[in-house]
This record gives C-alpha cells, structure tokens and sequence, in this order.
C-alpha cells in the first residue's frame, strides 16, 4: 500500500473518531505538558526564587569587598593596587557586579586642640624665638631645647581620614566649601585644608575655618600636621554600602590627590614652620584600600549561578596572585547560591516525585483510553483483516494514529506547559514574588528533550495497546466490544507481588541511606526517592486490582439482599463478573488519590510552615531584649518571662538547652500543637508546680510595705583596744543589706538609707521602693520576699572588712500605711558565710564590751554614767556575730539567708536518658554553671524555640526556683559591682496587636528591643514558601486535570460497558422495565465500582502523603525541620473536592446511562451478539 | 469443474469451560468452481461454524478444509491474508460489519484494493464499475449511513468482490432485508456466479430463499442430513471425557427416547432402546 494512501486512510479514521480520540489526545498532552513542566520549573520558577533570594539578601550579603592594608600608605603601590582590581573586576566579574567604588581610610588620627590648653603654635613660636636668642648666645647646638612638638592630651579624639576619587559626591556640605586639591602649600606654613563629618564637628568643637593640630597615632613626634576645617558634611547615603561598618559622621574627609600627596613627605621650610620642621607631610601614616564592588541583582541567570560563584574564586584568586597576597576579597554570594541551590534540590525533590505520579497517572489513562477504544474498535480490525489486512498493517493504522496523536500533544503541550507555569505566578502566594503578574517564562529550548521524551512516552503508551490486540483472531476480535478483557497480565503472572517485593526493598534502602545525598559539591536528591513514591502508587495499584474484585463480590453479595432489582441486579453483576471493574476503579482511585494527594500535601506543607514559624517565634511575639522579662504588656495581653541557657542534666559534661519558664504564664502563651507532649500546655508544664504554688524564695512582706527598719547598734570595741588604735581608730560602722525578689521575679539589692553606728542604739531604715540596681527600668513591684539580710561597710576608707564585727538589735518592722508590723528575721532566714546568731542576750552587751577593757590608767565609769551612756539600753536584744577568723580573700557574704528550694525541672527524653533520671528523683544539675539542686518532676517533649542543634536535649526549670539559685547568693556591693544577674532575656507575649505589643514595652525600654521575633514574621523568613506552594499550585492542576481526564475515561467506560449489555437491556426493558429503571440499575452498578474506587483513591491519597513526609522533613537547607512535619488533612477542604469529583461522576454515569438506556426497544433488542 | 471447496470428515469442536461441543462431525462436503450453493439447518447444526472454518477465521479440529487450494487447517498468517485478498469475499449479515462508517462508498470498495497494494487509478475504476454493476453508482460518494440496508448490503456485496475472489461466502446476507431486497440481493449473487464465474456460498435459515441456488445443502448436527439411515453406520467423535454425541435423527429413526441400554460387545459397544429388556 503506497505511504500516501495509507496515511489518507489512517487521517480519515483519525477524523472520524474524533469524538473519541480526544480524550486520548488530552491525556497525552497532558502527560507531555507535565514532563515540560519540569525544565520550566527549573528555568522559571528557580528563576523566581532566585530574584526573590538575591533580592531579599542584603548588600553586605551579595556585594565584593576587596580590600587590603598599605602600612605605610604609598600612593604609587595604591594606584597599583588600583589597577589590579580594576583588571581582576574587567575580567571575572564584570558582568554581575557594574559598579566599583574604591575608598581609602587611614589609621587613627589623634586630635590635638589648638588654643584651648596649649597654644602649640605659640609654643613654637616662642621656642624658635628663644632658640634664636641661644644661637646669638652662642649655645652649644646640641645644648638647645627640643621643639615643643604637639602632644595629645589625654583622652584625645581619635579620627580617621576617608578619602577616594568620588568621595566628593558621597557627601553633602553642611557647613563651609569642599577644598580644592591641595598637593603643596602655597605657602609653606598654610595648614591642610579638612573635611569634617557632623557628629565629629561637634564633638571636637570645630567648624569652617578653625584649626588643630592632626598627628597620627603612635608615630614620630615631629609627624602632624596643622589642619583647617574647610567644610562640615553629612554622608549623602547613610545606609551606602560604601560606608560599611564606619559611621561617615564621625570620619575625616580629604580628597584623594590631596590625601595622596599629604600622607608623603612634602618639602617644607624650616623658617616658615613653627618647629622648624624641614619637610612636612603625614610620613608612615597606614591606610586600608577597599574597593566595593555593588552586585546587580538583576544581572544573575539561573543558568549562571554556577559560573558566577567559580568567577568569584577566580576573582579572588587574582587579585591575590597579582598583588602578591596583599589583595583579599570577601562576599558571602557564593555561599547565598550554594543554599539556593540546595534549597532547590530539596524543595524539587518531594515535587519531582509529585510530578512522576501526574505523569504516571496520566500514562496510565492513556493506557487505559487506548485500550477502551481498541475494544470498542475489535469488529472494525476484524472488518480489515478480513478484507485482506495483514497485522502489521493493522498494527501500523493504530501506530500512525497513536503517532498523530502524540505529534498534535508535542506541538500543544509546550504551550500548556507555559501557559501552567505562567499562570501560577498570579496564584498567591508566588503571586508575591512576581508582584501578582505572570510567571516569566523562559529557557524554551531546553524543553525540547523534554517535549520529545513525553511524544514518545505517550506515543508508546497508545501504541502498546495495540499489540495484544493485534493477536487476537478475527472471531476475538468480533466479539471483543461484547467480552471484556481478561484479567490483567500483572496478576496472571504474579507481577504485582514483584512489585510490591520491590517496593518494600527499595523503601528499606531509602530508609537505611536516606532521601539526599550530600557530596563535596552539593546535596543531590536520590533518583531512588524520585521513582518510590511513583512505583508506590503503581504497588497500591496493583493490589487493588488484586484485591478489588473481592470487595466488589462482598458489596455485591450485599446488594443482592435487597428487594428492589435497582439493587438486587447490579449486585448481582458486580458479584458475578468482578474483574473487569478493576480498570474503572483503578482510574478512579488514581485521579480521586492525586487530587486527594495534592490537596493533602498542600495543607501539610502551609501547615508545616505556619508550625515552623509558630515553633521559631515562640509565641505571638517573643521580645528579646535585656531583662525585657521583667516588663509589662498592654492590659488583655499574656505575657511569660523566659531565661534561655544552657544547662547539664545531673551534672553530666553534656550540655541540655535550658527554659526557665513560670508554667501558669508560659502555659497560656507559647504556641503548641498536641503533639509536642502529652497534653496540653498547661498539664505538661504544670508538672513544674504541682500544687500550683511558687517556690518560696524568701520571707513575704505586706504588699503594702514600705519601709524596713532595724534598731540596732555595732558592738564597739572596748576603750582599751581603741586607745590602742591611735587617735583615728577605723569606723565600725555598718550598712543594714538587703536582698529582695519583687512579684516579677527582679532580684533587687537594697540598702538602709544610713548606718548601725557603734556609738549609739539607733533605727535604720530601708526604702522598699528603690534598690541598688539602676538597670531596672521601674520600681520593686509587691509583694516584695526578703530573701537576705548582711551587712557591709558603705564607708570603705577605714578598711572594708566586717570580720569579727557583731550587731545587736532588738526589733525589725515593715512601715505600712495601716502602722508597722514586727519582722521575725529568723522565721526564715538561715545564717550563712560565718554569721551566728545569739538570740536574747543582754541589750546591755555594747556597753558592757565597751568597758570591758580600759586604757592603763582610766577609771572605770560609774553606775550613772553607764546608765546614761547612749550605748545602755535594757531587756534583750539578738546579736549578729561575723567570724573573726574567716579567710580574708572569702568571698562569702555572712548573712541571713533563705536557702533555695530545690528547683522543679522537666527533662525531654534524651535529657532524661543523659541524666539516667525517673520521674521523682532528686539530683544536682547546673544551669549556666550554677550548680543547683533539683528534682526531676515530668517529661515534655518538643518545645517551641528548643532548636539548638548543638545541645543535647531540653531541660525547662521553674523560673522562681531557678531565679533563687542563680541570683539569689549574697555578693558584696560597696566593695564590688553588684552580683551579676540572670534575667529573663525573652518575654514572650499573646497578643492580638503585635505592633501595639511592641511599641509598648519599647516605650518601657526607651529603646527598640534586640530582637523582636512574631509568628507573622518568622513566617517571611521561609523564603522557599510562596515556591513550594506554587508548585503545589502546579500539581493540583495537573490533579484537576486528571479528574476531567478521568471523567472522559469513566465516560467513554460506561458507555462502552452499557452498549456490551444491550441484550440485557432489552431484555429488562420487553420484561416490562421502565426507561428510567434500566438506566438506575445500570447507573447504581457503576456508581458503586466509581465510589468505591474514590473512597480508595482518597485513603489511598492520604497514605501517599504520609510517605512523602520523609521528603519534606528535610527543609529548605537540607536539615531536619523543627517541629516535626505532621500530617496535615483539611477534612472540609477534602470533602469538597470528593463532593465535586463524585457529583462529576454522578453525571458522566447518569448522561451515559441514559444515552444507551434511551435508544428505541427495537434497536436494542437488535444488538445481540452473533 | 475444479473444486473450490473439498471437506474431508472435518470436526469441529467448541469447548465451552468443561463442556465441548461438537459443531461439525466428520463432514464430507465439495463445491466446484461457478456453483451458487446454499446451506440450511437449525440452529447449531453447524452453518456457521462450516462458514467460520472455509473463511479462515476459524480453525477445524480434523478432518481436511481446502478452499482454492490452500489448506485452511495449517495455513500461516501471511496464508491467511493472502487467502483473504485472493480467494474469498465476506458478506455478514449486519451490514454494519461489512462497512467502515466513515469511508464513503467508493472508498469502502477501494480499502480490499488499498489494503492489497492495487494502484489508486486501477481501484477506483473497479470501484465504480462495481457500483455500476450493483445499481450503486449514483451513490459513489455517498456516506455509509445515507443508505438503505439493501443499499448497504449491495455496497457490502462490492467491497467484498473489490478483489475479484473465487469464492464468495455470505452469512445470512439477507437477514436483515425486506422481501424485495432480499431477492434482489439473490438475483445478484445468481447472477455474479452464473455470469461471472463466481463460487457463492450462502448460508441462510430462509429455504425459500435457499430454493433459488442451484444446490441446497441441508445440515444437521454437524453433518450434511442424509434420508433414512437404517444399516449405515456412522463415524462418531468421542470427546476428551469419553462422551459421544449422537446425531438425533437417528435416535429418531431408532426410537430411543431418553435413556439407552449399552453393553460391550466383541468389537464395541452397542446401544438399544431403555425400555428393552437386556438380553441374558
């Protein structure tokens, strides 16, 4: 048969079964969109990811710094390191980065004030006038006094000089006019013109036409220069990467020939200097070359990202070789795009994965169309091969039809697959990345493989229908549009075991090595973990081939029990004839399990990121900020105060993360999902206080106290000693100490307003409402708990120690409004550090000690001048003895003391492991190396912000019992700073108003906190986000179009099930079946297979996800993502989209069984099989 | 004449799941070249089953099936087609399966020519010639589904001479057409075999219509029906199980009914009526 007329031929059955040919023809199209999909993701949507990663990055990130040290500064070796970079830049990096600005900045200057202490010019005026003289005198040279070179006075300003060929341009005169060039001075005692920054202006006190003296740092005496201020500027751009670090306000600016020529020795003269220097010039003076050289963010292909980074080592390298070594250059560029590229890997993986199930779902309905429609065409094959066609010209007709078909899908899919992508850039939330417009579409030539891969693979899929087909004889294939197929070859030859064989050996070897793999140059996803999820489905496939027609049996024996023969019959069918449903069910199961699949993933990924965010961000906001804990929150807000720190479970050398948390509070603010521990917040942290009360840290004073007041006295020594000490024997006086926790937890040092005296009984008196601690930025909060009481010299002149000192007292009060209330020190209180306590001796004890003993020669007083001595007091009084024999050096602080509970702590598992603890053990344990008793109280499991990788396990402690620990031992305050303090550095709030929250408890501050972290926030950190959800976009697409595929399949299946069964239809319809009932019978058999099979398809969907979990546990830097990535399933989201599928299908069944069911009775009855 | 069609004793046996079904019993059938033969019989008296094997679509279980020459029993598939394009013409009775819908007459009679190579010229011209000689020429370029079914019948009738065969056999090909076209369809088929040369083969339930060939051929229980069979004896085929089927006319002829008595005799097993007492 001649080509043309045999391709005439194969055109016009092509046209004539158009009908039903185009569903073959969306699927390949379809499948070859898809697979183009992939270079296109790759091109495009990386291509937005990376805009968005470049574009996010700072300057600091992606500019090149090159920089190097000229100590001592040259002009000539600058200018050729100039060159250098100038050549290096041309040639490696040119095309990225545009822009090179070069800066040069001297070593520090000092400034020497003229006319302000020292008239330095005088001086040296009247120095070479007096030198004159001496030379007139006749004075021997070297006997003449030395120059009175400028010197700094202490404490002097120290500057540095900018300087570079724009430098002009990068600065705004304020005051004054920028200086000409200034290579020699026209005279040679004229000073240097200078540039001043503002800030530097004012703080030197020097403007426009005032002069000093600039000498650089540790030099020559005779290297300075006398300098005027020519103008006052203010950098033009504050926030110009040309400034790096430096603060431009507080620089010195000169321009560059003129730095070039000052910073070498200029010939001056002698006469005309007033020190009689003989050159001039800033000789030896070191400077830095940096060359900055601006990256443009719009420059970078995706395709150049490998090359950009290896021409930045070769930039690097260079400018090194070149210069000798002298030249370094630095940018973190290269390790911006190693993430990104890892960022892709990981990202593309789970979605290279996703979109092999498309295209393996997709294949499998091309399979699956091809086969029904050869079925449908069997007596038309039989028609040819009887008219003399051989097989292979049998063969041949479907192969060009399957050719043209895929041909046609080739040349639309590349349009489909753009026209996806592009649209995908108006979903949110790529929408952000692109502004809301469409997705930019590019490298359309490195499609074609992929067109190509996806003509032949939907070309063989078609075509390899045909095969078996081709074999059947002529009787089969009359026959073929009445029987349906035999079971699959799959279950005729055990396949389907093998697969799933395979698929568990290959999970196994995914879960022994992992999903990627990390090599020197880069993580690469596993081809393993590409195809498992695609071969996974095809397993589950196989299976419910396997296992379906007994499901169908079961519900078929079911369905016979009923009356009605709308049920009876179809059951009856369903249970007879099984195995040919598999096929509709299977593609039913396939796209209600993708769409079911992509909606999951979806929700588990936003989920995963919202939890990522929630677990980085701790709580609404988590406020970072020096004891920002200790602050308050706008009135409705919760707020929890947190020390962060490192710790070691029962002393062990391994170091926990540490969370002191009070649980009531952080219970109600931190972000939890149920699967962190067992159970909610509230009864997880709780363990920390089972009886919900705060460990005591100290004896509780009224709320409303105000004052503490002793009346007390210092044990003199007795005459005798003091006489022995000389006419200015050392005070012994002390100061009343106190140490207090406030109602927040602040540890406050308080002190009596004056001293115990040993000269006289007298009341001292502490202000509860101020503290030694000036960092607190409000008053002690009540109630307040005394948690220490000592006392010290606040008059340290007569030496500082108490050793051996005693204090009597007879009564302690708290002042309150409603009158004093008495104090019981010791109800308590411990003494600690060599302090013992005497209670009820004589208040006569100072008098008597100070008698005790008197100098030779003194009478001893009598009986009324004891009774009227300032020192008698009678009754009883408690005396405070200090050791006399303590270690000097002791640090120890003799005091009264509340001895810390022993702290509540929760351990996570590995915490606990380390520790070898059970739940009620007691044991020591360090927090921020204070070694503090401690009792094991519960478990927790993950808890927010708890991510330190380079921690082992988590400890979370009692706030209150820690804070005792670890701030309340008693330092000495007069002699030292006072005893440092472990804050809550977080404070962690829910809010509804985050900004209010913020501006808030800044206006506390005074200052912007540290560190302010939202959920809303830590969400926009996720950079890769808005591109995993737009691929997410992509495959729910390609799901939805699996679903109109699939509507065609269970279409065309039946119509082409219902036309088998004509007779039967007939035959129901001469018994006296109505219309409408033959077509509910027929319609209830393929509603059941279609629902079972969306039922399957739906679980079957879900249990695909859950295996691809794996995948997207790694994040976006190829590292565990914290917290755990859960299953995610939006049950209203998901019904949804079962309703819709399942309404779609109602309706293919419902059109297709009534368009059979409504032919005339005589034309059914006439299609019995011959 | 020279045989188009010799069957020597040719069995055909239909398994159908445990049960087979004899359907031809030791056949014996010739038809010479020219001849316009039909063959009558009940349902499963093997009409169809003869025509399936002396087309080439299906194949005997014995016995000998030669048409034009080539022997049907072992003939490869390249046999086959050639069998196909050289020897026979196919005439169904639904009309539907002798025609593509989607080719136009002319085009329908061409595809036999395309399918064997003929050049586009040589067949279109036969074509119409065809159609002229069917009283179908005005409908040329008409679609399929334009024409009666006696029209479709007659076009089916052209497709299947589109290569001039031998041996023309027709499966009930006027099962579905009124009186008027079905003689019509007959006087065509005379006409073709007597003028033509053409050996027709008709297998048809409709014995007046049959009495219009020039040989009927009555079948019965997979054999050619013989008058009266007393003292002939008869070849019987017995079946993997051991099952014999017997031809009914001679359980007729015999008189048993429902049960039969057997006994083994010196050279086999014979068979008498149920109700006659066994000889001692």
């Amino acid at each position: 048969m001649r080509l043309v007329t045999y391709i005439g031929l194969v055109v016009r059955r092509v046209w004539s079964k158009r009908g039903v040919l185009v569903g073959s023809f969306l699927g390949a199209t379809l499948v070859t969109a898809l697979l183009v999909v992939l270079p296109l993701y790759e091109a495009s949507v990386q291509a937005v990811d990376l805009q968005f990663t470049l574009t996010n990055a700072s300057s600091s990130d992606v500019d090149l710094v090159a920089f190097t040290s000229t100590g001592p500064y040259d002009a000539d070796v600058a200018a050729d390191h100039r060159e250098v970079v100038s050549a290096a830049w041309e040639t490696h990096v040119d095309p990225w980065y545009p822009t090179i600005t070069a800066r040069i900045e001297s070593r520090e200057f000092v400034v020497i004030p003229i006319h302000l202490s020292v008239d330095w010019i005088a001086l040296g005026e009247e120095w070479k006038e007096e030198i004159r003289q001496l030379r007139i005198e006749g004075v021997d040279e070297e006997e003449l006094p030395s120059p009175p070179y400028p010197t700094p006075p202490p404490e002097a300003t120290q500057i540095r000089i900018v300087t570079g060929p724009d430098i002009e341009d990068r600065v705004v005169v304020v005051d004054g006019e920028w200086p000409g060039d200034v290579t020699s001075p026209p005279d040679p005692a004229d000073p240097v013109p200078i540039v001043l920054g503002s800030e530097l202006a004012t703080t030197i006190q020097r403007g426009p036409g005032d002069r000093f003296v600039l000498k650089p740092f540790a030099n020559f005496p005779y290297v300075f220069e006398v300098v005027e201020v020519a103008a006052v500027v203010e950098a033009a751009d504050r926030s110009d990467t040309y400034w790096g670090l430096s603060n431009p306000e507080f620089r010195a600016f000169l321009p560059q020939s003129t730095f070039d020529a000052w910073t070498q020795a200029i010939p001056g003269s002698a006469d005309a200097d007033p020190w009689a220097r003989p050159q001039r010039g800033w000789i030896n003076t070191p400077a830095a070359q940096r060359w900055f050289i601006g990256f443009d963010r719009d420059s970078l292909d995706l395709e150049e990202v490998g090359t950009v980074q290896s021409r930045i080592t070769s930039f690097g390298a260079e400018l090194s070789r070149e210069s000798g070594g002298a030249i370094a250059s630095n940018t973190t560029l290269p390790i911006l795009l190693d993430r990104f590229t890892t960022r892709s890997v990981v990202i593309g993986g789970p979605i290279l994965a996703i979109l092999a199930l498309v295209v393996g779902g997709a294949l499998y309905f091309l399979v699956y169309t091809a086969a029904l429609t050869l079925e449908r065409e069997g007596p038309e094959i039989a028609l040819l091969r009887t008219r003399g066609a051989s097989s292979w010209q049998t063969i041949g007709i479907h192969l060009a039809q399957s050719l043209v078909i895929a041909v046609l899908a080739a040349v639309v899919a590349p349009y489909v697959a753009r026209l996806l992508v592009a649209v995908t850039g108006r979903v949110p939330p790529l929408s952000d990345l692109t502004g809301g417009g469409t997705l930019e579409v590019s490298q359309v030539r490195s499609i074609r493989p992929f067109v190509l891969a996806g003509g032949i693979a939907t070309f063989i899929s078609m075509g390899l229908a045909i095969l078996p087909i081709a074999r059947r004889s002529v009787l089969d294939l009359r026959s073929l549009s009445a029987r349906p197929t035999r079971s699959s070859v799959w279950q005729r030859y055990n396949l389907d075991l093998f697969a799933i064989a395979l698929s568990l050996v290959i999970l196994f070897q995914l879960a022994q090595r992992g999903f990627i793999n990390f090599a020197e140059d880069g993580a690469t996803l596993d081809p393993l973990a590409i195809g498992f999820p695609a071969l996974l489905l095809f397993t589950g496939a196989l299976v419910l081939l396997r296992i379906f027609p007994w499901l169908l049996r079961a519900v078929g024996w079911v369905m016979n029990k009923s009356r009605s023969m709308s049920y009876s019959l179809p059951g009856w069918h369903l249970g007879r004839n099984p195995v040919p449903y598999g096929r509709l069910a299977l593609l039913v199961w396939l796209t209600t399990g993708l769409g079911a699949f992509a909606l999951t993933y979806a929700n588990t990924l936003d989920q995963s990121f919202d939890d990522r965010a929630a677990f980085a961000a701790g709580a609404d906001i988590r406020i970072i900020s020096e004891n920002v804990g200790y602050l308050e929150v706008p009135e409705g807000d919760v707020a929890a105060a947190v020390i962060r720190g490192a710790g070691n479970p029962r002393r062990s050398t391994r170091q926990a993360e540490v969370l002191a948390i009070r649980p009531d509070d952080f219970a109600q603010v931190t972000a939890w999902r149920s699967d962190f521990g067992e159970g909610q917040p509230p009864e997880v942290f709780g363990a920390l206080r089972p009886d919900g009360e705060a460990p005591d840290v100290g004896m509780e004073l009224p709320v409303d106290a105000t004052q503490l007041r002793m009346h007390g006295i210092v044990i003199p020594r007795s005459l005798f000693l003091e006489d022995r000490l000389g006419d200015d024997p050392p005070d012994q006086n002390m100061r009343l100490m106190l140490k207090v926790f406030d109602a927040r937890g602040r540890v406050w040092t308080m002190q009596a307003e004056s001293d115990l005296v040993d000269s006289a009984w007298s009341e001292v008196e502490v202000d509860l409402a101020t503290g030694k601690n000036t960092d607190y930025v409000s008053a002690p909060a009540p109630p307040l708990s005394v948690h220490a009481v000592w006392f010290e010299r606040s008059d340290q002149s007569a030496g500082n120690t108490v050793d051996g000192e005693s204090v009597l007292f007879t009564d302690v009060w708290v002042a309150t409004p409603q009158g004093d209330q008495p104090l019981d020190l010791f109800a308590e209180l411990e003494p600690e550090g060599g302090l013992s306590v005497q209670r009820d001796v004589q208040a006569n004890l100072a008098r008597d000690v100070r008698y005790s003993q008197l100098p030779p020669g003194d009478e001893p007083p009598s009986t009324e001048e004891l009774e009227a001595s300032p020192l008698s007091r009678d009754g009883s009084a408690t005396r405070l003895a200090i050791a006399g024999s303590r270690r000097a050096a002791s640090p120890d602080v003799p005091a009264l003391r509340k001895p810390p509970e022993p702290v509540a702590v929760l351990l996570d598992r590995e915490a606990a492991a380390i520790a070898g603890l059970t739940i009620g053990e007691s044991a020591a344990f360090t927090v921020e190396a204070e070694i503090m008793e401690g009792v094991f109280r519960g478990f927790v499991g993950e808890v927010p912000t708890m991510s330190d990788g380079t921690k082992e396990g988590n400890m979370i402690i009692d706030f209150d019992g820690a804070n005792a620990w670890l701030n309340g031992e008693v330092s000495w305050s007069f002699r030292g700073n006072l005893a440092r303090v472990i804050g809550p550095d977080e404070l962690w709030v829910a809010t509804d108003n985050t900004d209010g929250a913020v501006q808030f408890i800044a206006s506390q501050l005074g200052d912007e906190p540290d560190r302010t972290i939202s959920i809303a926030g830590a969400a926009s950190d996720f950079s890769g986000r808005p591109v995993q959800v737009g691929l997410v976009a992509i495959l729910f697409v390609g799901a939805i179009t699996s679903v109109v595929l699939a509507l065609a399949g269970v279409t065309g299946y039946v119509l082409l099930a219902v036309s088998r069964r004509a007779r039967e239809m007939g035959v129901l319809r001469a018994l006296g079946f109505q219309r409408r009932g033959v077509a509910a019978t027929f319609a209830v058999e393929q509603l059941v297979v279609l629902g079972l099979g969306a039922v399957i398809g739906v679980l079957g969907g879900i249990a695909l996800m859950r295996t691809m979990i794996p995948f997207l546990q790694l994040g976006e830097t190829a590292e565990d993502i914290e917290p755990s990535i859960v299953l995610s399933v939006d049950v209203q989201l998901l019904g949804l989209y079962v309703a819709v599928v399942t309404g779609l299908m109602i309706v293919s069944v419902v059109w297709a069984t009534r368009r059979v069911s409504a032919r005339r009775m005589s034309e059914v009855l006439r299609e019995v099989e011959r | 004449m020279a045989l188009i069609i010799e069957c020597d004793n040719l069995i055909k046996i239909h398994k159908q799941g445990n049960l087979e079904v004899v359907a031809l019993q030791g056949l014996d059938f010739a038809m010479e070249e020219g001849e316009f033969i039909s063959i009558v019989g009940k349902s499963g008296a093997g009409k169809s089953s003869l025509l399936k094997i002396l087309a080439g679509l299906d194949r005997p279980s014995a016995g000998r099936a030669e048409v034009a020459g080539v022997r049907l029993n072992d003939a490869t598939p390249a046999e086959l087609v050639r069998h196909y394009r050289r020897s026979v013409g196919f005439l169904w009775q639904d009309f539907t399966r002798n025609l593509l819908p989607y080719l136009k007459a002319v085009q329908n009679v061409e595809l036999p020519m395309m399918l064997a190579g003929v050049p586009t010229r040589k067949r279109r011209k036969r074509a119409l010639a065809l159609l002229e000689a069917t009283g179908l020429r005005s409908h040329a370029y008409a679609g399929v589904s334009t024409m009666s079914g006696g029209e479709q019948q007659r076009l089916a009738l052209c497709v299947a001479l589109a290569l001039g065969p031998k041996l023309l056999l027709a499966d009930e090909p006027t099962g579905e057409l009124d009186t008027e076209n079905s003689l019509e369809v007959y006087e065509l088929l005379r006409n073709l075999a007597h003028e033509g040369g053409l050996s027709v083969l008709v297998v048809t339930h409709d014995v007046a219509l049959a009495q219009r060939t020039d040989r009927v051929i009555r079948l019965a229980d997979g054999r050619i029906a013989t008058q009266g069979r007393r003292g002939a004896s008869e070849l019987l085929h017995i079946d993997q199980r051991g099952m014999v089927q017997l031809p009914r006319d001679m359980l007729t002829e015999a008189g048993i009914g429902d049960e039969v008595r057997a006994r083994v005799v010196e050279d086999g097993i014979m068979l008498k009526r149920g109700d006659v007492p066994d000889e001692p």
